[in-house]
């Protein structure tokens, strides 16, 4: 489990590194941090894990030969990204953060303590299996079924009998039981291990990941008020653990679904992107949803909020603004 | 379209009646709006006001549903609207005016609208509100693991188990070898939406028989049109068996001759096993 976790935060890091110099090239990014290069690693696993589950869905692949694709791929993609880190950056790295967590004044090391308390608490939370909410889902069974039969959506999870109907095609394209079945064989954990703890630590990281790149957007380099932001939003997903639709109840009590990854990580990182108007991640994320959750033929949430606040900028640049800039942009 | 209509508004009601997080984030969105902080970030605040507005509204939020495709409910279209990020952003921009960004000359007022501000967000969420144990380490599942270990160790490949939905309910997700009569999505019908299979009305008795049994082997059930009917219990064992069924596991509230009969029908034998009888052919 430790190794799967420290794989977690280390294979996206450089991933993303990787895809941030391909996208950006010379164009030093100044805009992009760790948090970027994290959160676009892990749409880049999300997307590799897609192309290894379409080769099993529709060419027959077994899901050993599945588990084994994903794998030498992503590491093969981690290598490059890392290769990539002694060459002049696509972003900021940690470089900036650890600067201003050596100079940063004692309100700013208070508001990262409490900050730093409070996911700490989310942690244990998450391990401690105390949250875990199973209704109307199954994605625990189906990652068992793939790694017991080897092959995916032969049998039916929740009895083990052959299907007879079968399964929509939409949902058996989406990669998420793939992911997580491809990480139970390679790092020989059990399923209940990988989707109902390991995958929901990745998505609150991802999720915190994400919000920070927002309140960047909202708060530029005023530290203290990103920090505090941070602190809120801890507190709020805390709180939030009452309904099954808040954020606060998807990171804590069912990270690993795919809706949940899409509205704690990918709407709130694509709104960061669209605030920064830096599109082309924007679209790995919309393709990212598309990967782990049913849309309408590839349009979700992602391409809608995208859709709709560059609609709104417009319209608003149109109508206010004579040089068509934002106070903060 | 009424339909999505009538469900888009029973769908805000749900959505406000279990929680108070909602009433926070408007009272955010007011607040940055009349506290003139929006226009910091203006297109992210109209947006955020917008989407609001289209998920209040009945005849955009049925838009929004058929958009997001029929398979999610109402609440799912609240995935547009950044409630935590916005209700975060307006209590940063309220802390910092009253701690004066932040600074210990701002403790006065900063401190006690601080504590309110907290006081409200625990009031208005749910921490501590489980309700649920889904944990395999939990009471629950630790007992059905047990019951399935000693299941599983008296069972041979190709095995087939029928038994109560407490231990359903673990079963394949601790061993994806054991194949079952029906599985969780028998009562927990969300399920059905990942498959076309479904099951016959044979297959609801046997799971209606068997939670409802009594100590006699009958289980008097409600049928859809609100009549009474009594399940046998050796006409459900012989269905049972007729459908592959090769273990069953009965509550040990079922009196013990009944048990031995049972397990005659299934042409096995009966041992006791954690507080449940197991007949195995």
């Amino acid at each position: 489990m430790a190794l799967l976790i420290l794989c977690m935060i280390l294979v996206p890091l450089c991933i993303g590194n990787g895809v941030l110099r391909v996208i950006y090239r010379k164009k030093a990014a100044a805009d992009f941090g760790a948090a970027d290069a994290w959160l676009i690693g892990e749409i880049a696993v999300i997307g590799v894990a897609e192309a290894a589950h379409l080769g099993c869905v529709f060419a027959g692949w077994s899901f050993s030969r599945e588990a084994t694709v994903f794998g030498i791929a992503a590491g093969v993609l981690a290598l490059a990204g890392l290769a990539a880190a002694f060459f002049p950056r696509a972003g900021k790295g940690l470089g900036p953060f650890l600067r201003r967590f050596r100079q940063g004044s004692r309100q700013e090391l208070v508001l990262l303590l409490l900050f730093g308390v409070l996911v700490l608490s989310q942690v244990v939370y998450i391990l401690s299996g105390k949250g875990i909410y199973c209704d109307g889902d199954m994605t625990a069974e189906t990652v068992g079924s793939f790694l017991y039969t080897d092959r995916v959506y032969e049998v039916n999870p929740m009895t083990g009998a052959d299907y007879v109907g079968g399964v929509p095609l939409r949902l058996k394209i989406l990669c998420l039981p793939g992911l997580y079945g491809a990480l139970c064989r390679l790092f020989a954990l059990q399923p209940a291990e990988v989707v109902w703890k390991a995958i929901p630590l990745a998505t609150l990281a991802g999720g915190y990941c994400a919000f920070s790149c927002l309140g960047r957007c909202l708060f530029a380099e005023d530290g203290k008020k990103r920090y505090c932001f941070l602190v809120l939003t801890a507190l709020l997903v805390w709180a939030g653990k009452y309904a099954l639709w808040m954020d606060g109840f998807g990171i804590l009590c069912s990270g690993w679904r795919g809706v949940v990854i899409r509205n704690t990580v990918l709407v709130p990182y694509a709104v960061s992107l669209c605030l920064r108007r830096r599109w082309v991640p924007v679209v790995l994320c919309i393709a990212a949803e598309a990967c782990i959750a049913w849309t309408l033929y590839g349009a979700g949430i992602c391409l809608l909020t995208a859709v709709s606040l560059l609609a709104v900028r417009f319209v608003l640049q149109k109508a206010e603004t004579p040089d068509g800039k934002e106070a903060a942009s | 379209m009424t339909e999505l209509l009538a469900n888009a508004w029973k769908g805000w009601q749900q959505f406000t009646e279990a929680g108070k997080l909602a009433a926070l984030f408007l009272a955010s969105l007011l607040f940055l709006w009349l506290g003139g902080k929006y226009k910091t970030r203006k297109s992210f605040f109209v947006y955020t006001a917008l989407m609001t507005v289209c998920c209040i509204f009945p005849v955009t939020a049925a838009l929004l549903m058929l958009y997001q495709t029929k398979f999610y409910d109402y609440v799912w279209i609240w995935s547009t609207v950044p409630m935590t990020a916005v209700t975060a952003w307006a209590g940063t921009e309220l802390l910092d005016g009253q701690w004066q960004g932040f600074r210990i000359a701002g403790l006065k007022r900063g401190l006690p609208v601080t504590a309110l501000l907290l006081a409200m967000i625990l009031l208005c969420g749910g921490v501590g509100n489980d309700g649920y144990d889904r944990s395999p380490e939990g009471d629950l599942g630790a007992r059905a693991r047990e019951v399935l270990q000693a299941v599983t160790s008296q069972q041979q490949e190709g095995a087939c188990l029928w038994a109560p939905g407490e231990i359903l309910e673990y079963a394949r997700e601790a061993d994806p070898s054991v194949r079952l009569l029906y599985g969780r999505n028998m009562w927990d019908i969300a399920l059905n939406a990942y498959t076309y299979d479904t099951y016959p009305q044979e297959l609801r008795d046997l799971y209606l028989w068997m939670e409802n049994v009594d100590e006699t082997g009958e289980a008097v059930v409600t049928d859809d049109q609100g009549e009474k009917e009594i399940l046998r219990g050796e006409d459900c064992v012989r269905i049972a068996a007729k459908a592959g069924v090769t273990d069953i596991l009965l509550p040990d509230r079922i009196e013990s001759e009944k048990a031995e009969e049972y397990a005659a029908i299934l042409g096995g034998k009966s041992v006791q096993v954690d507080g449940y009888y197991l007949l195995s052919r």
